[in-house]
């Protein structure tokens, strides 16, 4: 099918007919290293995808070029074995690590087009919690949209909040919690950067399985994002706020 | 340089609908799999829960033996890291 015999069989999943032909036209008359950048991605291979990138752009292959040709077409078909109950969110997300892997070599080529980050996000799951699937996925989906995004990691502190704001200060700061038992430090968290003199500094959005908006009202939170593509909207809406104040 | 930035937007937003659609999608299967059992079955969290089972011969990874027809969150001791089956 495809030069690269590991794409071909991973080309093997797509089944509809509509998705063999767009993707399967999208990808066959790309060349050998586009169709590596785009099996890497499937397999979660960061270094390759990094490393592929860089090697691309030093050849003088256009970023568009590696993003529709490689990435892209990685990704389509990660999303189709999702859909599809091939593979599942640990796996994407691996995926999803690599196309940031790629997308790190060509994000100084679109501000230099004139696109620039929606805006910087530091996202981090609250202390006393591990769990870290959701955080992730709204990171996947606050970097797909445009958002420079820092990630602080699980059992983040008011205090690791405080210092990742003054290390990246970011637009917005993003608190995940799963538990009932560590969602109150959302607030805790909230309530030490009022404390430290940062509140007015940075938005403040909170997400997770057992929060709802009630509970982030009385927080003092500034949003709640009830699903990964939610967070997305409210980050737009908070940049968009920030915009017209410093206007 | 125009139209160069109208291509770039263009496979951005590509790339923004896949990640819609992965999203849209997780948050059925959430509904019933748990998000960190991997195609292998194997778990991926970094915290204890009372699904994994660590297989001798391969200790660093435990299966998942949740049923996907309970709900699995119950099982979550998600302020414990993981460690191995012993309670």
């Amino acid at each position: 099918m495809f030069e690269h015999e590991g794409l071909s069989k991973e080309f093997e999943f797509v089944t509809k007919k509509s998705e063999i032909k767009h993707i399967g036209d999208s990808i066959k008359n790309t060349s050998i290293k586009m169709q590596t950048i785009a099996f890497a991605l499937i397999q979660g291979d960061q270094d390759t995808v990094g490393q592929l990138t860089i090697e691309c752009l030093e050849e003088g292959i256009s970023a568009n070029e590696i993003l529709d040709n490689g990435l892209l077409n990685g990704m389509s078909i990660v999303g189709v074995k999702f859909r599809d109950n091939i593979i599942f969110v640990p796996e994407v997300l691996i995926a999803a690590r690599a196309m940031k892997a790629g997308m790190t070599h060509i994000e100084p080529i679109l501000s230099e087009s004139g696109i620039e980050p929606q805006g910087k996000v530091l996202m981090g799951t609250v202390k006393g919690d591990l769990h870290d699937i959701g955080k992730n996925l709204c990171i996947m989906m606050l970097r797909g949209s445009g958002f420079t995004v820092y990630d602080l990691g699980v059992d983040t502190s008011p205090e690791d909040f405080a210092d990742g704001f003054e290390e990246y200060q970011p637009d917005i700061i993003g608190m995940s919690a799963l538990l009932t038992t560590t969602m109150p430090n959302m607030g805790r968290t909230i309530q030490y950067f009022e404390d430290v003199g940062l509140r007015d500094e940075v938005r403040l959005m909170v997400g997770g399985a057992p929060v709802t908006q009630e509970f982030a009202d009385e927080m003092g939170a500034d949003a709640y994002g009830d699903s990964a593509i939610d967070a997305v909207d409210k980050a737009k809406e908070l940049i968009l706020l920030l915009k017209d104040l410093r206007d | 340089m125009p139209s160069e930035k109208k291509r770039l937007e263009k496979s951005l937003d590509k790339l923004f609908e896949i990640y819609k659609d992965i999203s849209t999608k997780a948050d059925q299967i959430n509904q019933y799999r748990c998000p960190y059992k991997n195609a292998k079955n194997i778990c991926t969290a970094s915290f204890k829960c009372l699904n994994q089972h660590f297989l001798e011969n391969n200790s660093n990874e435990p299966i998942c033996t949740g049923s996907e027809k309970l709900d699995y969150r119950p099982a979550w001791i998600t302020d414990k890291p993981i460690n191995s089956n012993e309670e």
